[in-house]
């Protein structure tokens, strides 16, 4: 029988090419708007019974945590305030300003500056690395940083809303039960105007999503 | 794992010192099935195999190994989305998408003597991959990573086309149980290979 060697070891180069795909991954291409990265998350006590619910307590300010020496930025609490009254209102709830309300309704604020850089490197496969190098928020301002020639850095600003619906019949010990949680995060990126628009679209989002609310 | 290895890697040696021996480059289109479909319904275009058989006395039968590349994604998009805990939501973009890196040990029979023109085949594939589950929602992503399992089950024909080389589909289906915070996964697949052979 004729054996041709060639077409084996041409196989067998295959196979080693083959082989070195264990370092190959791949990933979806990254959204395209700043809203993509919007998400709304929303969770009840099931145990509660919201139909009982007719009065709450909304205060006339937002919770602000913010890492020591930082100012607040209240620049989107009237915009929260108006959005999270005017879905509670259509709920047909009342508003009270005592605790005396069915439930008090707090809601509070983070943000954070991000930094992430990325290499173009010839040892990756096409594209960009991702995730090559990061940097926590702590470690910002007042550094000096050298990269090589091709590496990209930026930096972003994120921010959480938490809107927690509590209890005040069934204090515990230094806590109110909450009975409904919404949380809003998303980028902190784009002008004051697209920022208020996906504020009231993501709150209303909350209380869309939470149809045990309206029973 | 480390028994697949060493199997395989006797194999190999043995195979490359001894009697016949085959290897083989395919492509795989995969369909997800039952639970993996929820996580990724779209169809994987990706699936890359390279395998290395031993024909055995008997050149019907034939043991080897493979080593399989598949990614699946399904860019699922903007939607509310039901969690683990009952009545929670969550709203946003959503992308699901994984890595899956297989090793197996390979168990193939031919149904006509390895030199006829058309020769169908079935055959087993039984060992371990690593898999890379995630699921970008907005800023976050959700990973379940580790190893498991890992078996397939082809039925193909292969065409000689000439006394070296051919080429061959199959139709094959594979399965990686849940393991970890991975979702079991399993699909079908269309595959189409060539592969040559020598002593």
């Amino acid at each position: 029988m004729r054996i041709k060697k060639a077409y084996p070891k041409a196989i067998a180069a295959v196979l080693i090419l083959a082989s070195s795909l264990t370092l190959w991954s791949c990933y979806p291409s990254a959204p395209d708007y700043i809203e993509d990265y919007d998400l709304v998350y929303t969770q009840p006590d099931n145990s509660y019974d919201f139909s009982k619910v007719t009065t709450y307590m909304l205060p006339d300010s937002v919770e602000h945590i913010v890492n020591p020496g930082d100012k607040p930025d209240h620049t989107y609490d009237k915009t929260i305030l108006a959005e999270l009254k005017k879905q509670l209102d259509a709920l047909g709830w009342t508003r009270v300003t005592s605790t005396a309300g069915d439930v008090v309704v707090l809601p509070s604020v983070t943000h954070q500056k991000q930094g992430v850089c990325q290499a173009y490197c010839w040892w990756c496969y096409w594209g960009w690395w991702p995730g090559w190098g990061y940097y926590p928020p702590a470690w910002g301002g007042g550094w000096g940083w050298w990269y090589p020639s091709d590496v990209v850095c930026a930096t972003y600003n994120t921010g959480t809303l938490v809107v927690n619906m509590t209890n005040p019949k069934q204090p515990k010990p230094n806590q109110l039960p909450v009975v409904w949680l919404g949380v809003l995060n998303g980028l902190l990126e784009g002008g004051t105007a697209n920022i208020n628009s996906r504020i009231q679209t993501n709150i209303a989002q909350m209380f869309k999503q939470s149809p045990y609310l309206n029973n | 794992m480390k028994y697949l290895l060493t199997i395989i890697a006797a194999l190999a040696f043995y195979t490359a010192v001894n009697a016949q021996q085959v290897a083989e480059f395919s492509y795989q289109v995969s369909f997800p099935t039952g639970s993996f479909k929820d996580f990724v319904s779209k169809t994987g275009w990706v699936g890359f195999s390279g395998a290395y058989l031993h024909r055995l006395k008997n050149p019907q039968l034939s043991l080897g190994g493979a080593f399989t590349w598949f990614y699946f994604q399904d860019k699922k998009g903007h939607g509310t989305y039901p969690t683990d805990k009952e009545n929670a939501a969550i709203t946003g973009n959503r992308s699901n998408y994984t890595n899956i890196y297989q090793l197996v040990a390979l168990v193939q029979y031919d149904f006509k003597k390895p030199k006829e023109h058309m020769v169908p085949y079935a055959r087993i594939g039984v060992g371990g991959a690593y898999q890379d589950q995630r699921s970008d929602n907005g800023l976050y992503i959700i990973q379940a990573d580790g190893a498991q399992f890992a078996a397939h089950a082809d039925l193909g024909l292969r065409f000689n086309k000439d006394e070296n080389h051919g080429f061959y589909i199959a139709a094959t289906y594979n399965t990686l149980p849940a393991a970890q915070a991975m979702t079991a996964t399993t699909f079908f697949g269309l595959k189409l290979g060539i592969c040559g052979w020598g002593h």
